[in-house]
C-alpha cells in the first residue's frame, strides 16, 4: 500500500491594529454600531481617492522584519476587480506582483512528547507578506442581506506561507506562531472569533518520497484555529481516499462545515483574469529607504522563541510555565516587569503570574487589572523574606488583585504578618527531632538532604503558617543544641 | 490584439445584461476598436517603462494614523435605497 | 444691467462689484434672469438651486459691506459640470444611475471656489461620466451649441462650454480626460484650459481615467481662466496624485511675459489628412500672426500622433470599467425594482442605469484588461506607448516653448451626424496625447468658419509651466477681437 504525504500553504489575513484605515483616515474599533466607522471613501461614493496610512505599512514592514522577510525598496498598489456587496468600490486595493516582503519563514514548536517536554523546532518558509484592504460584513438574512462597511478598508497584511507544512499538527503549531509573533510586535490581536485572522489552506497530496505537487483543494471557512486543523485533517483523508478509489482530485474551492465536520464543493478553479488586476492610478508606488526599514526592524522586540530559550537557560524556570509566558505577551511584559524590580525568586514570579494571575483574569479585559508588577514584586520578597507565609501570600494575592492595594498594607491591615511562637515552635522541633532519629543520624553524618523529612514534618505539623525560614532557623538551633 | 471579444464573458465581468440585438451591435462595435487599437502591436516596446503616472512625487504620499470625525453613516442614509438598524438592505446573495 | 455687462471679462465683473456699479447679488440675478430666457434653447444646466444660489451672492454682498472679501473674485457666479461633487447639491454626472444621489460632502475645488467666495450657479450638463465629444451621451437632454443650436457644443463639458459662450455664466469649470474642456470650448468659441495632469486635485471629483481626469475651467478670457486656474491648483492631502509643487500666480506670469518673443512648435503630423480645410486655414493664419508678432516658427515631428487615440482609449477605458463599478445598485445609486438577487441587482441596475456609450467603453475596458498574455496585458502595452508620446513631447520641448496644432479637427458637426463610435472617438485625435503626456493645454477662439462656427487654437505647454502657456495664449487674444462676437442665441 502506498504511503501518502499531505503538503499543505495556508493563506492567512489578518488585520493590522491601526487606529485608522488603510486609504482613509476614518477610525477602526471591533464592535461599534454598523456604519458608523465609514466616511465618504471607505463607501466608495463619486470622487473619492486614496491615501495610504503610513503606519499600516510601518508595521506591515516590522512584521516582514521579524519573520527575516526581504523588504521590498518600491512597492506598486494594485486594484483586483470583482462585484460583492460588501466591497465597496467593487475592487480591492492590493498588491499583485510587487508585494512588500518577499521569503522570510516562521518558525514553528511541534508537539513534545509529554506536556513537560519542550518540542523540536522547524522553520515553515514564507512566499510573501503583502497589505490590501478588508472589505464590509454581509449578514445574510431570510428576506435578504444586510451590510456594514465599519470593516471596509481595514488594513490587512496576507501571510502565504509556501506549500511547507505536511500535517493538521504543523499547520496548528504555525497558526499558533503566528498568532504569538504578531501579538509580541503588536501588529495585531490575531482574534480569529473577531475576524483579526482568517485562514485559507491549500491542500494537496502526494506519494511519500515525491517531490511532484499535487492537485491542490483550497480550502475556505475556516473560523478558528481548531477548525483550519479539523478542515485540513479531513481534506487530507478525504483526498487519500479519493486517490485510493482511484478517483482523480480536483483542482476546486471547498467550503469547510464545523459543526458537520465536512467541505462541500463552492467552485471549480477561477479562471484567468477573473480579477482583472491592474496598477490602481490613484496612488504611487512607495519608496522605503534602508534607514526606514531598519528602524522598523529595530523596533521589532525580543520574540517568544529566543525569551523561551532565555528563560530555560538562565533563569532556569521550568519549561511549563516558559511555555505559559511566552507566547503571551502581556504575560511575559507583566514577568519581566515585575523581575526587573525583584530579581531573587524568578520561579515563584512567573509561577504567580502562569497560574494564579492568569486564572483570575480570565476574560477581563487586561487593560482594567489592578494588580501590577510592583504589587507582585512586593509580595514574592514578603514571603521570601519570611514576612509573609505561602498560605497567606493567596490570600493577600486575591486582594491586591481585586482591590490594588499593596501587599504590604493588606498584610498590615489584616494582620497577615507572620507571629512566630519561637518557644512553641522549639518544642515541636524537639519532638519532630525525636520522632525522626534516622534522617538527624544522617545529617549529623554530613548528608544535608537529610534535613528535608524534617522540615516537612514541621511545614505540616505548622499548617504552613510559619515561614520555611523561621522553621530552618529554629530547627538548625536545635539540632545544635 | 485577439480580433474576437467574447462579449459573454465580458458582460459578466462587466455585470450587465445585454439583449441578443445589443450585443451583435457591442460586438461589432468592440471589433472596430479592438480592430483599430491593434496598429499598436506593431509598435516596438522593447525595453520601454510603462508610464502611468506622468510626474513623480519626491516624497512619499501617506498619512499619519491620526483617526478624523467621520459621519458615512449619515451620509449613507442620505442616498441609500434601503436601510434596517444602520445596516444597508441587499436583495438575497445566491 | 445691461446685457453688455454679462459678456464682460472677469477683471472687469471685479471691478465693477468693487466700484458698487452692481452687487453680486444683482449680477448673479441678471445671470439668472439671462439663463430663464435661453434655457429653453441652450439646455446647458441639468439642476439649478436658485435659492442657494442667491443666498451665497448675498453673502457676498454682506461680506464685502463689511470689508472682509474672501478673495479677489468674491461674488462672482461660476458653473460646476454635474461631476464635481458639492455638498446638498445633486450630482448626477448626466447618467440615470446617479440620478438622485445628493453629494453629502465637497470636492476639494468646491471647497476651494467656497473658500474664495465665489458664487456656485447651477449644475452643467455633460455626456454621461464624463464619456463622449458632444454631449450626445447624456441621459437627460441635449445641449445646444449657442452659435447654431442644430450643432454639437461638444463634450463632455458641454454644458459648461456652452453656457459660457451664451453668456448664461462668465465662467464654468470642467473636467478634460482626453480633450473634454478643450474640445467644447473650441466647438463653443471659448477659452478652456486642462492644466498638467497632478495641478488640481481630483477629490470629489466623479472618476472616469484616474491618470488622465484633469478638471478645467471654461471662461471668455485667458486672464479670467488664468484668475480661477490659480485658485483650484495645489496639493491636496486627499489626493496623492495631486502634485507637491508651488504654484505660480499666473496672472502675475501673464503681465510679466507680455512682449516676450516665444519659440512656438508646429508639428506637421497634426494639419494631415482629416483636418477641416477651414481649420487648417484659422489655425495656420493664427501660426502666421505669432511670427509677425517675432515669435520664432519652428516646424517640428510628434510621430507619435497616430497612436494617441488606440493608447487613450486602451487606458481610459480600462480605468474606466474599475472606476465605474461602484455604481451597481448596492449603496447610493439607482437600484431596479425588479432586483430579486444580489447578482440581479448589480446587472439590472447596472444595465438600466448606464447608457450605451458608458456600457461600450466598459466592455472595451474590461476586454483590454482581460485579453492577452496577462491582466492587463494590452493595459500595460498602451502604458509603455504613452511613455513613448510623452517622450516625442519631451524632446520638442528642448527647443520650443509650446506647441501649435487645432484643438478639433472640424468646427461644430450636426447634432448626430457622426454615425459610429470610432469615428466619434477619431475626433479627439489632437487632444488626447497631450492628456497622456500629462500635459497643460489651453483652447482659445482663432477665428470662424463661413457658417459662423467658432475654430478653436490648441496651444500645448510643458509640464507645470502653465504660466508660459497662458502667456502665449493671452498675446493671442490681445491681438483679435473674437471676444467681441457673440452667439447667435
Amino acid at each position: 500500500m502506498l504511503h501518502y504525504e499531505a503538503v499543505i500553504g495556508l493563506e492567512v489575513h489578518v488585520q493590522l491594529k491601526t487606529r485608522t484605515k488603510l486609504l482613509t483616515r476614518a477610525p477602526y474599533r471591533y464592535g461599534e454600531e454598523p456604519n458608523t466607522l465609514t466616511d465618504e471613501v471607505v463607501l466608495g461614493l463619486p470622487g473619492t481617492l486614496p491615501v495610504l496610512n503610513k503606519a499600516a505599512i510601518l508595521k506591515a514592514v516590522q512584521v516582514g522584519c521579524m519573520f527575516g522577510c526581504e523588504i521590498a525598496r518600491r512597492c506598486k498598489w494594485d486594484r483586483k476587480n470583482y462585484f460583492y456587496p460588501d466591497a465597496p468600490k467593487n475592487y480591492q486595493v492590493s498588491q499583485l506582483d510587487e508585494p512588500l516582503c518577499k521569503g522570510g519563514f516562521v518558525e514553528i514548536e511541534l508537539e513534545g512528547s509529554a506536556r513537560n517536554i519542550q518540542g523540536g523546532h522547524r522553520r515553515v518558509a514564507l512566499n510573501r507578506i503583502h497589505v490590501e484592504e478588508d472589505v464590509g460584513k454581509l449578514t445574510h438574512g431570510s428576506d435578504g442581506s444586510t451590510v456594514d462597511f465599519n470593516r471596509a478598508g481595514v488594513p490587512l497584511i496576507e501571510i502565504v506561507s509556501e506549500p511547507d507544512m505536511h500535517s493538521a499538527e504543523e499547520v496548528f503549531a504555525y497558526l499558533k506562531s503566528l498568532e504569538m509573533h504578531l501579538r509580541a510586535v503588536g501588529a495585531s490581536d490575531c482574534d480569529m472569533e473577531k475576524g483579526q485572522m482568517r485562514c485559507d489552506a491549500n491542500v494537496s497530496i502526494r506519494a511519500m518520497g515525491s517531490t511532484a505537487l499535487g492537485t491542490k483543494v483550497e480550502l475556505k471557512n475556516l473560523n478558528s484555529i481548531s477548525g483550519v486543523c479539523n478542515g485540513v485533517r479531513h481534506e487530507i483523508q478525504r483526498q487519500i481516499c479519493a486517490t485510493e478509489a482511484g478517483e482523480a482530485i480536483v483542482q476546486e474551492t471547498r467550503r469547510w462545515d464545523a459543526e458537520k465536520n465536512n467541505s462541500t464543493s463552492m467552485r471549480s478553479k477561477e479562471s484567468a483574469h477573473d480579477y482583472r488586476y491592474f496598477t490602481d492610478p490613484d496612488l504611487f508606488p512607495i519608496t522605503l529607504s534602508e534607514a526606514q526599514i531598519e528602524e522598523q526592524r529595530k523596533q521589532v522586540p525580543e520574540l517568544p522563541f529566543a525569551k523561551q530559550e532565555r528563560y530555560l537557560t538562565t533563569l532556569h524556570l521550568p519549561y511549563t510555565v516558559t511555555s505559559v509566558l511566552c507566547p503571551d505577551k502581556r504575560l511575559s511584559d507583566f514577568f519581566e516587569a515585575t523581575q526587573a524590580l525583584y530579581t531573587k525568586n524568578p520561579l515563584s514570579t512567573a509561577n504567580w503570574i502562569a497560574n494564579d494571575l492568569l486564572r483570575e483574569t480570565g476574560n477581563q479585559p487586561w487593560e482594567a487589572l489592578k494588580l501590577t508588577p510592583q504589587h507582585l514584586a512586593e509580595l514574592v520578597r514578603l514571603v521570601d523574606e519570611g514576612v509573609l507565609s505561602k498560605q497567606s501570600a493567596k490570600e493577600v494575592f486575591f486582594a491586591a488583585f481585586q482591590t490594588g492595594e499593596m501587599p504590604s498594607k493588606i498584610v498590615k491591615d489584616k494582620g497577615l504578618e507572620v507571629s512566630v511562637d519561637t518557644d512553641a515552635l522549639r518544642t515541636l522541633c524537639e519532638e519532630v527531632i525525636a520522632a525522626f532519629p534516622k534522617p538527624v543520624a544522617e545529617y549529623r553524618a554530613g548528608k544535608e538532604k537529610a534535613l528535608n523529612v524534617l522540615k516537612g514534618q514541621l511545614m505540616k505539623r505548622t499548617q504552613g503558617k510559619v515561614p520555611v525560614s523561621a522553621i530552618e532557623k529554629v530547627l538548625a538551633e536545635c539540632l545544635k543544641g | 490584439m485577439k480580433t474576437s471579444a467574447d462579449i459573454d464573458q465580458l458582460a459578466k465581468f462587466a455585470c450587465i445584461r445585454f439583449s441578443e440585438e445589443e450585443k451583435a451591435i457591442f460586438q461589432q462595435q468592440l471589433q472596430d476598436m479592438i480592430g483599430y487599437c491593434s496598429k499598436l502591436e506593431a509598435i516596438n516596446t522593447e525595453g520601454v517603462e510603462p508610464l502611468l503616472h506622468t510626474f513623480e512625487q519626491e516624497d512619499n504620499v501617506w498619512g499619519e494614523d491620526e483617526p478624523t470625525t467621520c459621519d458615512g453613516l449619515k451620509m449613507l442614509e442620505q442616498n441609500a435605497p434601503e436601510m434596517r438598524d444602520g445596516q444597508l438592505v441587499v436583495p438575497k446573495v445566491l | 444691467m445691461e446685457e453688455e455687462t454679462l459678456f464682460l471679462p472677469l477683471e472687469q465683473l471685479v471691478a465693477g462689484l468693487n466700484e458698487k456699479r452692481f452687487s453680486s447679488e444683482e449680477l448673479t440675478k441678471a445671470y439668472i434672469e439671462r439663463t430663464k430666457r435661453l434655457e429653453p434653447e441652450i439646455k446647458a444646466f441639468l439642476s439649478f438651486d436658485e435659492e442657494k444660489t442667491l443666498r451665497e451672492a448675498r453673502a457676498s454682498d454682506e461680506r464685502r459691506s463689511q470689508g472682509r472679501l474672501l478673495s479677489e473674485y468674491d461674488g462672482i457666479p461660476i458653473g460646476l459640470k454635474d461631476i464635481f461633487s458639492e455638498k446638498g447639491q445633486p450630482l448626477t454626472c448626466a447618467s440615470k444611475m446617479l440620478e438622485h444621489y445628493v453629494s453629502p460632502y465637497d470636492a476639494t475645488v468646491v471647497e476651494r471656489l467656497k473658500a474664495a467666495g465665489m458664487v456656485l450657479f447651477g449644475r452643467l450638463n455633460m455626456d454621461e461620466f464624463a464619456m463622449g465629444s458632444s454631449c450626445e451621451n447624456s441621459a437627460f437632454q441635449m445641449t445646444r451649441n449657442p452659435w447654431n443650436t442644430k450643432c454639437i457644443p461638444g463634450g463632455s463639458s458641454s454644458g459648461s462650454a456652452a453656457a459660457v459662450a451664451a453668456g448664461e455664466l462668465p465662467l464654468a469649470l470642467g473636467t478634460d480626460t482626453g480633450g473634454s474642456v478643450r474640445q467644447p470650448a473650441a466647438l463653443c468659441g471659448v477659452v478652456g484650459i486642462k492644466p498638467t495632469y497632478g495641478r488640481i486635485s481630483r477629490y470629489g471629483i466623479a472618476a472616469f481615467g484616474s491618470s488622465l481626469d484633469q478638471a478645467g475651467v471654461l471662461a471668455r478670457t485667458v486672464l479670467g481662466a488664468a484668475a480661477i486656474l490659480k485658485l483650484l491648483c495645489g496639493a491636496d492631502p486627499k489626493d496623492a496624485t495631486s502634485a507637491r509643487k508651488e504654484v505660480p500666480d499666473f496672472c502675475k506670469e501673464i503681465q510679466n511675459n507680455r512682449g516676450k518673443k516665444w519659440t512656438l512648435g508646429v508639428p506637421e503630423e497634426y494639419f494631415g489628412d482629416g483636418l477641416d480645410p477651414e481649420v487648417k486655414e484659422a489655425v495656420l493664419a493664427a501660426v502666421d500672426f505669432y511670427k509677425q508678432q517675432g515669435y520664432t516658427i519652428k516646424p517640428i515631428r510628434l510621430k507619435t500622433l497616430e497612436y494617441g487615440i488606440s493608447a487613450y482609449y486602451i487606458i481610459a477605458t480600462a480605468e474606466a470599467s474599475s472606476n465605474l463599478a461602484r455604481y451597481d445598485g448596492v449603496r447610493y445609486t439607482y437600484r431596479s425594482p425588479n432586483a430579486k438577487t444580489t447578482e440581479e441587482m448589480f446587472s439590472l441596475s447596472r444595465s438600466e442605469g448606464f447608457g450605451s456609450e458608458v456600457k461600450r467603453r466598459i466592455l472595451l475596458g474590461l476586454y483590454v484588461l482581460s485579453s492577452g498574455e496577462y491582466d492587463a496585458y494590452y493595459y500595460d502595452k498602451a502604458q509603455k506607448v504613452r511613455r513613448l508620446v510623452y517622450n516625442d513631447f519631451a524632446e520638442a520641448f528642448e527647443s520650443v516653448d509650446a506647441i501649435v496644432t487645432p484643438t478639433s479637427p472640424t468646427p461644430a458637426t450636426k447634432i448626430g451626424a457622426k454615425s459610429t463610435p470610432l469615428s466619434v472617438y477619431l475626433s479627439d485625435i489632437y487632444t488626447v496625447s497631450v492628456s497622456l503626456a500629462g500635459l497643460p493645454g489651453i483652447s482659445l477662439p482663432c477665428g470662424f468658419t463661413q457658417s459662423n462656427l467658432p475654430i478653436g487654437l490648441q496651444l500645448i505647454g510643458k509640464p507645470f509651466d502653465e504660466g508660459t502657456l497662458l502667456s502665449i495664449a493671452e498675446a493671442f487674444e490681445e491681438g483679435h477681437d473674437f471676444l467681441e462676437r457673440r452667439s447667435r442665441v
